[in-house]
Formats: structure tokens, sequence, C-alpha cells
């Protein structure tokens, strides 16, 4: 349903958006299927509400937390980011969401806490692949932050799309969005939210540690072993214009992000 | 009455070979003519994945023709040529969608994939080696090569195992076809091993 409310748009590009229909009928969610046409065809009877997301680690207010408390003091913003596929794809996307701080510095995290880890839902009634004899990923998916990453300015949490509540093949109900780092960084439908001091495992890179790093940083210098990142198709693309471009460092948001690396080796920490 | 048989297998033999191709054209001359969303938001990548697919289906085609005639007895050997050139005419294309959709027919950067991508190097091989088969498999070429030809066209076995590595290193969390493919191969290669064995054992014999 539309969101019945303004909000400001605090992140813009003069890049076109991607259409609704790609950006919402060509997925990436292992938990709905391994196609690209998967997520939209096996989510259309997942509950994203009630819902409610556990805190708990290195913070003063640990605890679950029903959605709705969750959203309630936040403002929605618009911003509208470049998405960048590790696979080598990349859309413009319009999300709906508040700053990952705002929400963060709720929990009042302490100084222990140098990381954040986040958990998507784990069920296999609702997730066919989490069911399947041989699932394509081990579940739940994890994903996690640097605290400096998760306090950044640009680190949305989404709860929206194209002006209306985020759909379920997309993340529902609430999902993560680090711009300057490849998709699989942005963690879909979070059921959990953990403070710790180390390094938090993260589900690509416990599956392929060669391939997939913990920072996952967009690169065009540092290519996939298996495949180029130093252009990408941006979808949707067509037969006459394939709209291979050149991928930008972290995405684009070299100026926003990259002193949060100075004098890290980006080969090493990929 | 063989005679006529052939005669109306043999088109029927192109015909299912050329049906993916056939159908794919179809899908992309709508998708052009507006119905944009018939293949996928990245259709360079569907295409690519599918003729790759085919060409390979087609090869393990070709490479049963031998088996299945010995052990059914059946004379259909006639047709395998005209699987193999389909096997690489679909890998012609696969190259092609590749070049042209995934690497926006970018020069430079599809000779930096070919040195640098382990799997399209195998790929290249692969399809190198097919050429070669496919050039030869005239009756000139056979009767000019005499025995050597049988030699030469051994090299198969050794593109089906570069294609079936090829197609298993760009999986990512999909273990499905390319999987029964590459089993399908070696069985394949298997039994002609077996073969070899026996027919050195019983000559030794």
């Amino acid at each position: 349903q539309k969101v019945k409310q303004d909000w400001p748009q605090t992140v813009s590009t003069d890049e076109r958006l991607t259409p609704e229909y790609d950006a919402t009928h060509y997925n990436n969610y292992y938990e709905f299927g391994v196609g690209k046409d998967d997520p939209v065809r096996n989510s259309q009877d997942f509950r994203p509400d009630p819902w409610s997301v556990t805190v708990s680690g290195a913070c003063n207010n640990p605890g679950t937390y029903a959605l709705e408390d969750l959203l309630q003091t936040q403002n929605l913003e618009e911003r509208i980011y470049r998405l960048r596929c590790v696979e080598a794809w990349s859309m413009v996307i319009p999300w709906l969401g508040f700053s990952l701080a705002d929400m963060l510095q709720r929990f009042e995290p302490t100084s222990d806490a140098k990381y954040v880890a986040f958990e998507t839902l784990m069920d296999p009634d609702q997730y066919p692949n989490q069911r399947s004899f041989r699932p394509a990923i081990p579940y739940p998916y994890l994903e996690g932050l640097r605290m400096d990453e998760a306090m950044h300015p640009l680190t949305l949490m989404a709860v929206g799309m194209y002006g209306e509540v985020l759909p379920n093949q997309n993340g529902a109900p609430l999902r993560l969005v680090v711009p300057w780092k490849y998709g699989f960084k942005s963690i879909k439908a979070i059921v959990r939210i953990h403070f710790t001091a180390d390094e938090p495992p993260t589900t690509w890179n416990i599956a392929a540690p060669r391939e997939y790093g913990f920072y996952a940083n967009v690169n065009p210098n540092v290519n996939h072993p298996r495949w180029s990142q130093a252009t990408e198709r941006r979808l949707p693309s067509s037969f006459l214009s394939p709209n291979v471009i050149d991928t930008q460092m972290f995405n684009g948001y070299a100026e926003e992000v990259a002193q949060l690396y100075t004098g890290m080796d980006l080969r090493r920490y990929y | 009455m063989w005679s006529t048989f052939k005669v109306t297998v043999r088109p029927a033999v192109h015909l299912l070979c050329g049906l993916p191709l056939l159908y794919w054209c179809w899908m992309v001359w709508r998708t052009i003519n507006g119905e944009r969303t018939l293949l996928s938001t990245d259709p360079g990548q569907m295409l690519a994945d599918q003729t790759g697919y085919w060409a390979f289906n087609l090869l393990i085609i070709s490479l049963l023709f031998t088996p299945l005639s010995k052990w059914f007895r059946l004379r259909w050997v006639g047709y395998r040529r005209a699987v193999g050139l389909w096997a690489f005419a679909y890998a012609v294309i696969h190259v092609l969608v590749f070049y042209w959709l995934i690497l926006g027919a970018n020069l430079s950067s599809f000779g930096r994939e070919l040195v640098q991508r382990p799997y399209i190097v195998l790929g290249a091989s692969a399809l190198f080696l097919l050429l070669l088969l496919a050039v030869t498999s005239n009756q000139f070429s056979m009767r000019r090569l005499k025995k050597r030809w049988k030699d030469l066209h051994q090299w198969v076995y050794l593109a089906a195992m570069l294609v079936a590595i090829h197609a298993l290193w760009q999986i990512k969390g999909d273990w499905g076809w390319p999987m029964v493919q590459a089993i399908t191969v070696m069985l394949l290669l298997g039994v002609r091993l077996w073969w070899v064995l026996q027919r050195r054992l019983s000559a030794a014999k």
C-alpha cells in the first residue's frame, strides 16, 4: 500500500531510476530460491507482520522490540542510491527508511561495541530454500558492519521503496542498505541486531571466504576471483544498449566513505 | 525402408536441435517489440546461460550416440554430426552473446577476460577444439585424414570435460544442472575407458 505521507528526499542522483517492476522482479534472496525470479514468486505468502527485532550484546537497552515501536520515533526519508551487486549488475533505487545510526543510538551501544551483527529470519515454513534438502547457503543469513560503518550517515535502514512499503521479495519489513558495499551486505528481513567486540561471521564469507570478504566494498580495482568488477551492467539492460558502465570506487560514494578505510589494504580486506 | 526413414528423420533432428534457438529468437523478437519482461531484467545473462546450457546439452547428446547404438543396436550414428555441429553453433552464439550483451561489445575487455578468467580460458579452449572438429566433420576431411580423423575427433572428450569445468566454475549458490551435466560427461567417459580397457584385456589374452 502507498505510504500516505510526505518525506524529505535526503540523497538523490541524476541517474535514471530503475523501473519498479525490474527492482521487484529481479532479486537475489536465496531463502526464497536461487533464481532471480524465485523471490517474487515464492514470497507472496510471507508474513512481515507482526514482526519483532531482538537486540542483544554490548548495549544498555537490549530486548525484543516490536517493529512498530522501532519505527514510531523514526522520520522516514527517501534516498536514491545506486545498488551494485557483486555479480556485476546494478540498479538505482529510491529507498524509504531512516539512518541506521538513529536506530542504533536508541539501544545505547557501549564502548565494547566495535561491530554490529544482523541476522535474517530463520523460518523454513516461509522460506523454501531453508527447508531444501540442499540449501544454497548456510542459514540463517548473517551480516555485519564495523561500528563506524554502521553509524555512517549513508547507512540506511529501509522499510520501503518507490514510495511504498517494502515488498516481501525486497526484504520486508526491515532491511539494511549500505550503498557503497556489494548488495549482499544489505541484509533483508532482519530479526536480530547484536553488538559485539569481535568481527562477526558473515554468510557469504563462510560460504566462500576467498571470494567474499567481511568488508565487500565496491571496488573496480579488486576483481572477484572469477569475474571482473571493473564494469557493471546497469539494469534493465537491452539488446541494442547492453548498458555496460564503469564501476566507481565505493560505488560512487568515495567522497563520503573513503576516510573509513584510510590505511587499510583494500586488496586484503576485500 | 531405411532410406525413407532417414529422409524424414534428418530434418527432424535439425528441427529438434534448432528448437531452443528458435524459441529464444522468438523471445528476443517479442522483447524487442515491447514485451520487455520476457527475458528478465538482465537478458544478456539469461541468453548467455541458455545458449551455453544448450551447447553443452547437445554436446552430451552427441556423445550418447555411440554407446546407445552399441547397447540398443540402433543405426543412428549418422545423425551425430548434425548434433555436434549444432552444439558448436550454440557455443558460437554463446560467445557472441557474452561479447555483445555482457561485455558491451568492448574488444579490450573481451581480450582481458580471455586471458584473466580461468573458466573463460577453459571455455575458449573448448570452443577452439569444437571448431577444429566442426571444420573436419565433412566427408572430404574424413577421407583425407583417414585413421587420423578418429584420433582427432577423440578430442571431443577433452572438449566436453573443459566445458563441464567451465560450467561448474561459474556456480554461485546453485548446484543444479551443471552438476548433472558434468556427471553425465564423466559416466560417458567412463564407458569409453571401460571399452578401451576391455579391448586391451582381450588383446592380451
